[in-house]
């Protein structure tokens, strides 16, 4: 049941209207029946495996804090751990050469079922003593296919809560919802065209094309999981949850590691907490080499989690290479950023962090390392007869993508200046007409064939 | 109460002139102090005190409080 289809427009208010209705000790109840008819809408064949991970790992919870030894707690922790990590890597890794299919949002509910048993061995939290909370923390539909990655310290809570139906939330939340689809369905599904067309049979094509595609598939990218965020966040506020915003205009960072806490942040957290901050605390006695190999490990298990390619493996590899030689050179940054004006120094960083950013993104979009190397190489032929230079799209076509893609940066540009506008123009009227400006925006240019959402399929 | 001595340590290690260090100060909170620094600071930290943290006493700090708290406990 993807966010931008009929099914889930609904879904929605009938969940919500559901969750409202029912007495508050058992909205729960109505929650995990909801969520597991949504995933069973995507795929009935795995429902058990989601069961599975959420029992397994509710039990190893329970079992570190009985447990009166700290080796009985960690030997709970790693059976906890390693039988996560080995659904994920038996489905999505053997299972691909195998030929089985991918249980949807398997990459995702692994992860946080891992950050949970994690957050209770750092004492972060208590385990969870009720089955029935942990697995709605589990399943939440909003977040149950492509995140936010829900940390227990912050989700968890909520499920005890009791939400009370109010116009402002539920207003906001039809807010992000539409933001959202609009992202999704007009700006990234229409900028996709033009990627497709060009990265669809990449060794056809040189200079203009390939990096007007590159850029276009930095946006795409973008506001495609934006979007879906956007709807996954509106989807649970409307019934008063609040979850992790995974995205803060990451294309305004100034740095490889700003963009990293302003890109997918939910995941980035969970790296930074699980896997690079644990392997640079250990080798903190070589520290140059510790936090190198910590950052470059980090990367590489990024690009992996992202698919079992070579291309997201040298992804991750760039990023993490950058990222080694920006830490390490703290110290000459810093003098140069005293050197220069701020303003300057801002563009200069912003710049050079996008065009990195938007250059990696060649090997996420490639299916092969040899397309990717093909688009590196030939992306500097430039011959200005063929600025557009896509023979199955029309001149008109391209200036509507160009103008979505004006949008997509506007919108990154002025941020936070919207809300102003619309405590401004009062709640009431800023919601009625941003939802149906939006709408209309979305009936008149949203590309309404079957595009799936690009996290979805990770 | 965070001594001088542990708040001189991150200053300097963040190359800071001076940032008020309380209890309650996280990390995160601290200019600069981000998780590619945390490391480096903890690693600082245990050579001026002379003392050696384990990987998981580390993990478990929420705020500047604990680290002073481990301290002494370990001095």
């Amino acid at each position: 049941m993807p966010f931008d289809s009929l099914r889930y427009a609904l879904f929605l208010p009938a969940a919500t209207l559901g969750y409202f209705l029912c007495p508050p000790r058992f909205r729960w109840t109505m929650l995990l029946a909801a969520s597991y008819f949504f995933y069973a809408a995507w795929t009935t064949g795995f429902v058990g495996a989601l069961a599975a991970c959420t029992v397994f790992t509710y039990g190893c919870g329970r079992r570190m804090t009985i447990s009166p030894t700290e080796n009985g707690r960690r030997w709970w922790l790693a059976g906890g751990v390693v039988a996560n990590l080995g659904m994920l890597i038996g489905f999505k890794y053997a299972g691909v050469f195998a030929g089985w299919m991918v249980p949807i949002g398997i990459s995702f509910f692994t992860l946080q079922a891992v950050g949970y048993l994690l957050d209770v061995m750092r004492g972060e939290r208590l385990p969870e003593t009720h089955l029935g909370y942990f697995a709605v923390y589990m399943a939440f539909f909003p977040h149950l296919v492509a995140g936010p990655i829900g940390r227990s310290t912050h989700l968890l809570p909520q499920f005890r809560e009791t939400h009370n139906p109010e116009y402002d939330q539920l207003s906001r939340g039809v807010r992000q919802i539409m933001w959202g689809l609009f992202q999704k369905v007009v700006v990234a599904d229409n900028l996709g065209i033009f990627v497709d067309s060009v990265y669809g049979d990449v060794r056809i094509y040189a200079g203009f094309p390939l990096i007007i595609a590159t850029v276009f598939y930095s946006l795409q990218l973008y506001c495609d999981f934006a979007g879906y965020s956007n709807v996954a966040l509106g989807s649970a506020r409307l019934m008063g949850f609040d979850l992790t915003p995974n995205f803060d205009r990451p294309y305004l960072a100034q740095n490889l590691a700003e963009f990293w806490r302003r890109w997918h942040v939910s995941l980035s957290r969970w790296l930074g907490d699980n896997v690079h901050k644990p392997i640079a605390v250990a080798l903190r006695a070589h520290p140059r080499a510790g936090l190198v190999l910590a950052i470059l490990s980090t990367f590489v298990l990024c690009g992996l989690w992202h698919g079992a390619t070579w291309n997201f493996v040298v992804w991750g590899l760039l990023h993490g290479v950058a990222l080694s030689a920006l830490a390490l050179t703290g110290r000459p940054r810093r003098r140069l950023e005293k050197a220069m004006t701020p303003w300057w120094h801002a563009v200069v960083c912003v710049a050079a962090t996008t065009l990195f950013v938007s250059f990696t993104w060649v090997f996420f979009r490639t299916e092969s390392l040899g397309d990717a190397m093909y688009a590196v190489q030939h992306m500097t032929a430039i011959d200005f007869g063929s600025l557009v230079g896509v023979p199955t799209l029309s001149r008109a076509t391209f200036f509507k993508q160009l103008s979505l893609a004006g949008v997509a940066v506007a919108a990154e540009l002025v941020g936070p200046r919207v809300d102003r506008a619309f405590e401004w123009l009062g709640p009431a009227t800023s919601n009625y007409s941003c939802v149906v400006l939006l709408g209309l925006c979305i009936y008149a240019f949203g590309v309404f064939e079957k595009q799936t959402f690009i996290y979805a399929q990770f | 109460m965070i001594s001088e001595r542990l708040k001189a340590v991150i200053l300097r290690e963040l190359d800071l002139d001076d940032f008020e260090i309380r209890n309650e100060t996280t990390a995160d909170t601290i200019p600069g102090w981000d998780s590619l620094r945390h490391a480096q600071i903890i690693g600082a930290v245990e050579s001026e005190f002379g003392i050696r943290f384990s990987t998981l006493e580390v993990l478990r700090l929420k705020n500047i409080g604990e680290l002073q708290a481990l301290i002494d406990r370990q001095k």
